[in-house]
């Protein structure tokens, strides 16, 4: 007899639909998998065999052919042990032939018959929901990522038993709720308000922010740097739906949501250790996994110790920055992930960390300090809009009692520039203004007389790139949008370049 | 000489005991090949074909663990060729018996392993 059960499998974040088709034959008693299965899915035999006997069926003394359809795509993982089982128990006659036919499974087995959770359930689920699956089986553990899946019919399940209870009609499914989206209020351990002083970094901050540009914190130790950075994410803007879905996804495929509810409700941000090496930061591995940027899509990346990064791992995130997606190709996988992320760099201008302070005389050598900022290429710096120098605070600000701006209020101000932004690039599939592709640029960002000769004026001087040229106009419109102005002026210009003013004569100019 | 006898004796007891649980005796000791079955025998839908294992003492172990890969390798091929000939599209299994010569206790091992997997 044969059985035909409808499963999904993953390619990076892009799924595939997978038939588990299982043929019952009579000869000597066999069982065997074929279409490309991984170790984990060959290894589903003794589990599927033990859940089967456990929950109380008969596992048929026969020989069992097992095809995981298309046969030519890799199959990966555990995912496929809850179809197979089924798949067994109709071909043998145990369920009725057909009863699963319009339903999708997914789950893996423990040797009790328990269903277990699995990774990459959320991209499955939407991408099947999309492909026409109405109905998806899947482990109760699944069930708060899948069902912000509106509209879709998600039968969490605990047991094989509950499974096979529910197709033959004796027991009936309990459908998960189908859960409404609302952004939380995360409590986050740093507050603007204690950071004293820096009002400059702190303004670049949020534009930085508003608009989803890079930023590029350098100063002398102990001037905030890090503290600074560390307090991006209590005025991050609140996470809409679609952004939720999209990095739930990511995190999904890399098992970061297991024994998490649900989805992602804050912008990710990541901190990674500068010993980290390429293929962490950008993704890789065998089976060509996301990196770090693509886990900060949508929200923060944050670089401490910039120079410290191996130069190759800087390097590699050039087109990245650039195009906010990134293809990881390897000899036996290639997957594309969206990595739209904000990156936060933070360093000092020298080797010793005083180059420019205020207080403290500079150690290094010209030389020094040359190859120490050369480690931060032309083209990397190019494309960080804002580069901000911070020095130490002076004794005034620190023993100040008034206390600094709150988080809650630069949020406020960060939100309702991103709701100018989300609406007038609506139809641009595109969420801030970091995103906009060049040749759409003048669209939204026209210059006056007066902006016009101030920005040919600072190209000339500050021997700008064409790239910078773009990134200007890009966090002009930023700064335009948190005062909630139509147009970009020449003051907006203006702010603009002069968060550029390190790119080629360097720091520590104060 | 003293071995073969009591696996004789083994196997009569053995198809005795299967004959009294309802099975049909269609085959003892058929060689296929260099290969044999010791018995071959009908239970309803399937035919068995059954390894047994007679033994006086313990010594050397359980009887049932000698059937090793080796032995289970060697009774595939011979459970093939006897298939191909007899009854290509029948169900089939492997069962093992072990003989207890001294006691005369019989142990039944249903469905003792299969024909490997991929």
């Amino acid at each position: 007899m044969l059985a035909n059960i409808q499963s999904y499998g993953l390619n990076g974040i892009a799924g595939f639909a997978v038939q588990v088709q299982v043929d019952i034959a009579g000869g000597l008693p066999s069982y065997d998998t074929v279409g490309l299965p991984d170790a984990a899915v060959r290894e589903s035999r003794e589990r599927v065999r033990a859940a089967i006997k456990n929950s109380g069926y008969a596992f048929p003394i026969n020989r069992i052919t097992i095809n995981l359809a298309p046969a030519d795509l890799k199959k990966e993982g555990s995912v496929y042990d809850l179809p197979i089982a089924v798949g067994i128990l109709e071909a043998s006659g145990q369920i009725p032939p057909g009863c699963a036919k319009d339903m999708l499974l997914l789950g893996e087995l423990g040797l009790d018959g328990s269903i277990r959770a699995i990774d990459g359930v959320l991209p499955m689920a939407i991408e099947a929901f999309k492909q026409g699956h109405k109905t998806i089986i899947l482990p109760e553990g699944n069930a708060g990522e899948a069902s912000y899946i509106s509209g879709a019919r998600i039968l969490p399940v605990g047991t094989l038993k509950q499974v096979v209870e529910g197709l033959c009609d004796q027991a009936e499914f309990v459908p998960a709720e189908n859960q409404s989206w609302s952004a939380t209020d995360a409590r986050h351990s740093n507050d603007f308000s204690e950071i004293r002083g820096q009002q400059g970094a702190k303004r670049a901050a949020e534009i930085a922010v508003a608009g989803g540009h890079n930023i590029l914190l350098i100063g002398t130790p102990g001037s905030g740097k890090t503290m600074l950075a560390r307090s991006i994410p209590s005025i991050l803007p609140d996470l809409t739906f679609e952004e939720a879905l999209e990095i739930t996804k990511i995190h999904s495929v890399v098992g970061a949501m297991r024994g998490q509810s649900g989805i992602l409700r804050e912008r990710p941000f990541r901190a990674p250790h500068h010993g980290a090496s390429a293929a962490a930061l950008v993704g890789g591995g065998a089976s060509a996994k996301p990196g770090e940027i693509s886990l900060a899509h949508y929200g923060v990346l944050f670089l401490d110790e910039f120079p410290e990064f191996k130069k190759d791992v800087l390097e590699a995130l050039r087109q990245p920055l650039e195009d906010g997606i990134v293809t990881i190709t390897r000899a036996n996988a290639s997957a594309t992930y969206p990595a739209s992320f904000m990156l936060v760099a933070a360093m000092n201008p020298c080797p010793c960390g005083n180059h420019g302070s205020r207080k403290t005389q500079c150690r290094c050598t010209a030389q020094q300090i040359n190859r120490y900022q050369n480690r931060i290429s032309g083209p990397l710096l190019d494309r960080i809009d804002i580069q901000i120098e911070m020095t130490e605070v002076g004794y005034s600000d620190i023993s100040s009692k008034a206390p600094g701006e709150p988080s809650a209020a630069v949020r406020a101000r960060v939100n309702r520039a991103r709701q100018i932004q989300r609406e007038r690039y609506r139809d641009w599939g595109i969420y801030f203004n970091a995103q906009i592709p060049n040749r759409r640029i003048r669209e939204v960002c026209c210059l006056d007389q007066q902006s016009e000769a101030l920005l040919s004026q600072a190209f000339l001087a500050l021997n700008l790139s064409a790239r910078a040229y773009n990134r200007i106009l890009k966090v002009a419109r930023t700064i335009a949008d948190l005062e909630g102005e139509k147009t970009t002026q020449a003051n907006h210009i203006a702010e603009a370049i002069q968060y550029r003013s390190l790119d080629h004569n360097m720091l520590g100019g104060v | 000489m003293e071995n073969q006898k009591s696996g004789a004796h083994g196997e009569r007891l053995a198809r005795a005991y299967l004959e009294a649980q309802g099975f049909i005796c269609i085959g003892q000791n058929i060689r296929v090949g260099r290969n044999e079955l010791d018995l071959v025998m009908r239970d309803g839908d399937y035919i068995v074909f059954v390894e047994v294992k007679a033994r006086s003492s313990k010594a050397f172990g359980l009887p049932r663990e000698a059937v090793d890969a080796k032995k289970q390798a060697s009774l595939i091929r011979a459970a093939g060729g006897y298939l191909a000939k007899h009854a290509p599209d029948a169900n089939a299994r492997f069962d093992v018996v072990e003989v207890d010569i001294l006691s005369e206790n019989v142990t039944y091992i249903k469905n003792a392993f299969d024909a490997g997997s991929r």
